[in-house]
């Protein structure tokens, strides 16, 4: 009976949410692009069940796979890490209600069971339950180890609620559990210890001695309860929930105000970067969009193709600075009605922006040199791009940041946060990526993919110059949208 | 001087604001009051141009407010919280509010420091940034930052909402000081009919849009707007 009305209101509040009523196009891509992804999985989970004794060794076909399974959870433990939240039903509502505060407990963590790594999980492991260990072991250990393996992913589930409840999120915490998470992968491959060996020997031993579940669901029950007994005593809404007190010590970028009102707008947009959960979390992922290269430049299929390597080139040198300026103005959306009412200089607010963009550039491609590594190519293409990105991308970024109405908040995470997200933002995404790669290609097809890398470098450093040109058309627009704007951005509730 | 002509505002064609004519001397204090979607904050908005008119001009200083800039430089306005930068401290928005208006760091300070009562040690030095200081807080620190920088007309809608009754006295007080001493001419809209009648020389009632009494406050005034509210 509760549990039914909880669910419905669940359901009404997501079905009447704003976001969804308005943006039902992206909203329709979304569920189209998760319904693929899920398809992926299912297809990569039945492929796996179907051909793992090829692809390994006769002897060690269920081994390996739980292997492989230890480091899958490995890695779904860091991203959960990233993206997973506590589902923050609104219990403010109910806790005046003669309602026993344990079904509201029960009923947050019985809800968060119900996610997306739970859902692949599944997933993943159905198929090689019943095609493989049913095959070498049977059924009834099939489901056995189907059920433990749920249970396992249910731990790292609550254990990481746990933690992301007991510790602030800051940049340090984020690091030792990235670190921690590596370093368990990495030694595990460098044969400092075995973890995986471990994990797989434990399995199949549990498989042997079904009695010896009992100790994963003991675990289980112990991190569940752990969650229960947390929220139980904390159930205020003071304690819950992101209402932290921040306390205000930022004045390490206080010497960039001598340089007049354009550092003051500088200072400004740091500190809205940095004391934003939602910029926040970009920031925290930019080290990661940055390491992007590692994943294709060692990999000759990717790196011999030089137009993809473009791509890349523009994503690594611009992620952060996509980020900052097709926002740019919806993220001040909050105060929006001040900044055009103060008397500040659009010319200079403008010029401030662009100036911030390109210090986030050149510091990406700085970050990007290393790559040299990989072969002097990668830094010739980088070079390029970061040039394109400077004189190209930033302006047109920024001019097309104008067309943005939707209000944001920017007090929420932004992994799956498409708030303030409109179909402009996907068009110039276009551009921003196929653009150079067209400048390049043709050059690349008449065998001279180094003059397609000038020519494309060229470009951005011609446009340069011009960027003064373009701020003027940005200011322009600017002044005639400000009236849409400002009424969009108001309309946050 | 504010001039307001022929201004017409409408929603989805429903007019929400008809005013034929209004003139606001300069160095009064200007009273608005209504029922709600009575047109007060719309009125706000068309003469702050943050909303386009369809219809008619307000100029400031002879200037129209659509198509100049220069009286953004000598008017200060709080409208609600969308005039609030959150993540900073009150400080660092006081400091970046300063700046725009071209003060100094030292006239920063010295007129916080004349602010000390108003604030009530609530505001300055407490470590927090405005995202978390509670609603009345946050009024307080808007309306100082409205009155910066010597400005001549200082824009405020219902600026007593949220304040604590204290404070609410203390901002009366500060008005009228400011008023005298630096002739700001300070347009006030309220529900509160006492400290409207308390601060405002002259009080416009808006009813649907349209300007259904203009009155010099005199001693009957706060009497014949409760009759008139009172249906």
């Amino acid at each position: 009976m509760l549990i039914n009305s909880f669910l419905s209101h669940q359901f009404k509040k997501a079905r009447r949410s704003s976001i969804w009523q308005k943006n039902i196009a992206l909203n329709v891509l979304l569920i189209f692009v998760g319904l693929v992804l899920l398809a992926e999985a299912i297809g990569l989970s039945i492929l796996l069940a179907f051909s793992w004794h090829e692809i390994v060794s006769e002897a060690e076909v269920l081994s390996s796979f739980f292997k492989v399974s230890a480091y899958y959870f490995v890695g779904s433990a860091a991203i959960r890490f990233f993206m997973q939240q506590l589902p923050a039903m609104e219990i403010i509502h109910y806790q005046t209600l003669p309602i026993k505060k344990k079904h509201l407990i029960h009923f947050i963590l019985v809800k968060g069971k119900f996610n997306f790594f739970v859902l692949l999980s599944f997933i993943l492991f159905t198929p090689f339950a019943f095609k493989q260990v049913a095959y070498y072991e049977g059924t009834t250990t099939a489901w056995i180890w189907l059920i433990g393996m749920i249970l396992i992913d249910l731990i790292i589930n609550y254990f990481i609620l746990y933690i992301k409840k007991q510790m602030v999120t800051n940049l340090k915490t984020v690091t030792i559990i990235l670190v921690f998470l590596g370093l368990l992968v990495a030694g595990d491959i460098l044969k400092w210890y075995n973890f995986s060996e471990l994990f797989a020997r434990a399995v199949s031993v549990m498989n042997h001695q079904p009695l010896l579940w009992t100790i994963p669901l003991a675990v289980f029950a112990a991190v569940y309860l752990l969650n229960y007994k947390f929220l139980y005593n904390r159930l205020y809404i003071e304690e819950i929930g992101s209402q932290k007190t921040d306390i205000a010590n930022g004045s390490r970028f206080d010497y960039l105000r001598k340089f007049g009102l354009l550092g003051e707008v500088i200072t400004l947009d740091i500190k809205l970067f940095t004391r934003n959960k939602r910029t926040k979390s970009i920031l925290y992922l930019t080290p990661l969009f940055l390491a992007y290269g590692l994943i294709f430049y060692p990999n000759d299929a990717y790196s011999n193709d030089s137009g993809f390597m473009i791509f890349i080139g523009i994503f690594i040198t611009g992620f952060l600075m996509l980020n900052y300026l097709q926002y740019a103005f919806a993220y001040e959306g909050s105060y929006f009605d001040y900044l055009i009412t103060s008397g500040i200089d659009f010319q200079q607010y403008v010029r401030a922006k662009m100036f911030l963009a390109t210090t986030v550039v050149v510091l990406a491609y700085f970050l990007t040199i290393p790559y040299l590594y990989f072969g002097t190519q990668i830094l010739f293409i980088n070079t390029a791009t970061a040039l394109f990105n400077l004189g190209v991308v930033i302006p047109m970024a920024l001019y097309f940041a104008t067309y943005n109405k939707k209000a944001m908040t920017l007090s929420r995470g932004s992994a799956f946060n498409y708030q303030g997200v409109n179909a402009t933002h996907w068009l110039i995404m276009l551009p921003v990526f196929i653009v150079p790669t067209m400048i390049y290609l043709p050059f690349k097809w008449l065998g001279n993919p180094d003059g397609g890398l000038f020519v494309l470098g060229g470009i951005g450093m011609i446009a340069l110059p011009f960027r003064r040109f373009i701020s003027k058309m940005i200011v322009k627009n600017l002044n005639e949208k400000k009236y849409i704007m400002a009424a969009g951005f108001r309309e946050k509730n | 001087m504010i001039k307001i002509q022929d201004i017409q505002k409408s929603y989805n064609s429903t007019l929400v604001l008809d005013i034929k004519e209004l003139t606001i001397e300069k160095g009064i204090s200007f009273g608005l009051v209504g029922n709600n979607g009575a047109g007060k904050t719309t009125l706000f908005r068309l003469l702050l141009d943050l909303i386009r008119a369809n219809n008619g001009q307000i100029s400031i200083n002879g200037e129209d407010v659509a198509k100049t800039e220069a009286w953004k430089q000598i008017t200060g306005s709080f409208l609600d919280q969308g005039f609030l930068i959150d993540f900073l401290s009150p400080e660092e928005y006081f400091s970046f509010v300063g700046k725009v208006r071209g003060l100094s760091k030292e006239d920063i300070e010295l007129y916080l420091n004349e602010l000390e009562e108003f604030f009530n040690g609530e505001i300055l030095g407490r470590k927090k940034l405005i995202r978390n200081l509670s609603m009345g807080n946050q009024q307080k620190i808007g309306i100082a930052a409205a009155m910066m920088g010597n400005p001549e007309i200082v824009v405020l809608d219902e600026p007593f909402n949220s304040l604590d009754p204290t404070t609410q006295i203390r901002l009366v007080k500060l008005i009228r000081k400011m008023q005298q001493t630096q002739r700001i001419t300070f347009l006030i809209s309220s529900h509160d009919l006492n400290h409207i009648t308390e601060v405002c020389e002259r009080i416009v009632v808006l009813h649907e849009g349209r300007v259904a009494q203009d009155i010099v406050t005199s001693a009957d005034t706060l009497d014949n707007l409760k009759a008139y509210f009172a249906v």
